[in-house]
């Protein structure tokens, strides 16, 4: 609460404080730069950090409509409109390939969304407290395996006689290389379950977190009406998790068409380029194999950008019609 | 009637002090066979979920210390290393001996240790100056922090990032694989989060007392942000630790430069058992040479998390931060 100015020299005070003009912008900002100049000055290194390694770059998306030469660079290399982006929609492969993308990202947001969900609330069932230590230490220890060693021991294990091929072939599979199976959705359910496989646990903690702050009175309320483990999980837990899952899912639609491609580029081989190709792969090999067309790839990377950030947008204006909170 | 009710309600009664404030399980309730069989078999559905995300690391071990000749012709998960009929010892490191006099190797964990060192300390430094910045209550911190969310948001894709890091005489030289990847968005605001809970008043105490912003930044608010620094540096050390991709585009012929996952992904490529069973003599350790270099890759992170897994945990609810 504010006290009242009880004295005749406060009261003239707080006329003058409240009687000061408010400064226009151009002088507010020039004093603020000399009270704080120092503190901007420090900042320098991170603004030329940011500048160089993230502003540059949305810079060098002209090259996306240049008919880029490298040596004449980005200044002197010649418009050509939207032919980098014609070649590229009508390239033969360009549709499979965007066929490949959505198909995997789908995968990723349905498949791989809901496993970490499910194992938290079965986690979240287990009494038994070291057991569920055990469980959930073990489970975080496939994401701090690097891609290149995860994808070395998928190969192994997906190889004719390797583990995983001998358990398919129990439910009459034939044994073979899945890796150089190229029908429709072999390669896209190996790709969505190396994801689970790398980031179930992981991806767990946050829904664990939430279902360990659910109110235990709750719990007992519903325990004493009778609720085995199943009930108190369909009508307790579940329900106190929903606002969270809705908002990490929304989170997910914003990151799908970017993240986790770059393990495709370790596990693909030509002859199974018509199922495994996408854009991130599409992009680095128009780049760096063979003709090295940076126009061209850069065109298909400022497409991808694009869907990404299209796709923020709507999940930025979905996580906040639904849970009235927002990233922006 | 009225009575019974009143009597069976005392029965019934736990008065406030005998009332558990946390719900144990098993307390009210009384398990029907149902209940028991599901127990079971979620406990048993449990185990194998952890066998998967075990035996993987361990067939890689048991594998390193196989005979190379006899795990040619295994298939399926190692489970104890296998040896000849033969052999008078359990184990055998043929594998880890070829691994010590593999120069390309040793040079590639040197090159990996330079990275993480390098890109954490700069990615630190940066990221305590800018969250100091745009955490402090001045006319630009506001512009400047909406500058670091939209790196978020748009990205320059591949080729222009690496244009510019080319035009900048980075490629093919150890900076492009320490400085553009060392921080990012993300890390600059979250800890621009955890400095702005720290309370005013030891700022401004530290201020009167005469301290500098270097001061401030690194004796004051930072020791009351640890545990999200730690956060921060677990997560970018973890991130340079297994990362393959800029070392394939930035440095893709100098292999004296390669980080240990490129070699990794080399002797994979490169070790087929054709190669070298063309030899009269084959040497058959080096089909062990790729599950040696694996385990001895994994194993500095694999054994130091659970020191961390409070950081790890933590770092997830504060804000997710991966790649």
């Amino acid at each position: 609460m504010v006290q009242k100015p009880n004295t005749e020299f406060q009261a003239k005070q707080a006329r003058l404080i409240h009687s000061i003009p408010k400064l226009s912008f151009g002088k507010r900002l020039k004093k603020d730069l000399k009270k704080n100049w120092v503190v901007y000055v420090i900042f320098l290194p991170v603004l030329l950090y940011v500048l160089l390694f993230n502003y540059a770059p949305l810079f060098g998306l002209v090259m996306a409509f240049q008919d880029f030469n490298v040596l004449k660079g980005v200044f002197g290399s010649s418009f050509n409109n939207f032919a980098n982006f014609k070649t590229l929609f009508f390239r033969d492969n360009f549709g499979i390939v965007l066929r490949n993308t959505a198909g995997m990202a789908l995968l990723n947001l349905t498949v791989g969304f809901i496993v970490p969900v499910i194992f938290a609330l079965l986690l979240s069932t287990i009494r038994h407290k070291r057991y569920k230590r055990v469980i959930q230490i073990s489970s975080y220890i496939p994401y701090f395996i690097s891609t290149v060693v995860v994808v070395a021991l998928w190969k192994e294990f997906l190889d004719e006689g390797g583990v995983i091929a001998n358990f398919l072939s129990w439910f009459g599979f034939r044994n073979q290389n899945w890796l150089a199976n190229n029908k429709v959705p072999v390669f896209w359910l190996i790709n969505t379950a190396i994801d689970i496989w790398v980031g179930f646990g992981y991806g767990a903690i946050i829904y664990c977190a939430a279902i360990a702050n659910v109110n235990p009175n709750l719990h007992e309320a519903a325990a004493i009406d009778g609720a085995g483990e199943w009930k108190r999980m369909w009508h307790v837990s579940i329900p106190s998790i929903i606002p969270l899952v809705v908002t990490m899912l929304t989170l997910r639609i914003g990151t799908v068409f970017l993240q986790g491609f770059d393990k495709v580029l370790l596990l693909y081989s030509p002859s199974i380029y018509s199922t495994a190709d996408c854009l991130t792969t599409y992009i680095y090999r128009i780049a760096f194999a063979g003709s090295a067309d940076y126009g061209v790839s850069t065109a298909a990377g400022l497409f991808q950008s694009a869907i990404a950030t299209t796709l923020l947008i709507i999940s930025n204006y979905l996580n906040r019609k639904i849970t009235k909170s927002s990233l922006f | 009637m009225h009575e019974i009710l009143v009597k069976a309600r005392e029965e019934h009664y736990i008065p406030p002090e005998k009332r558990s404030n946390k719900y144990h399980g098993g307390m009210v309730e009384h398990k029907s066979w149902l209940g028991v069989l599901y127990t079971v078999i979620l406990y048993a559905f449990m185990a194998i979920i952890i066998l998967i995300c075990i035996v993987p690391m361990w067939h890689v071990l048991t594998s390193s210390l196989s005979d190379g000749s006899i795990l040619l012709f295994k298939k399926g998960i190692v489970w104890w290393p296998i040896q000849d009929s033969g052999a008078e010892s359990m184990f055998n490191w043929g594998g880890y001996k070829l691994l010590f006099r593999n120069r390309g190797i040793w040079s590639g964990f040197l090159n990996t240790f330079i990275y993480v060192a390098g890109s954490t300390t700069l990615g630190f430094v940066l990221n305590v100056i800018g969250g100091y910045t745009i955490s402090r209550k001045s006319m630009l911190s506001r512009p400047l922090a909406l500058m670091l969310v939209l790196t978020l948001m748009f990205h320059g894709g591949l080729i222009p990032t690496y244009m510019v890091i080319k035009a900048l005489g980075m490629v093919g030289t150890r900076w492009a694989l320490i400085i553009p990847g060392c921080t990012s968005g993300i890390f600059m605001v979250i800890m621009a989060n955890a400095f702005r809970n720290v309370p005013e008043s030891t700022i401004e105490a530290a201020e009167i007392d005469g301290a500098g912003h270097f001061t401030i930044m690194f004796q004051v608010v930072l020791p009351q942000s640890l545990s999200i620094a730690t956060v921060i540096i677990l997560n970018t050390v973890i991130l340079h630790w297994n990362s393959w991709y800029p070392a394939s585009i930035y440095v893709p012929t100098k292999r004296n430069l390669w980080p240990i996952q490129l070699w990794i992904k080399e002797i994979l490529a490169q070790n087929q058992p054709s190669s070298f069973l063309q030899a009269a003599n084959p040497d058959y350790n080096k089909y062990l040479l790729q599950y040696c270099v694996i385990l001895i890759a994994s194993l500095p992170v694999l054994l130091l998390f659970p020191l961390f897994l409070k950081y790890i945990e933590k770092g997830v609810i504060i804000g997710g931060v991966k790649e």
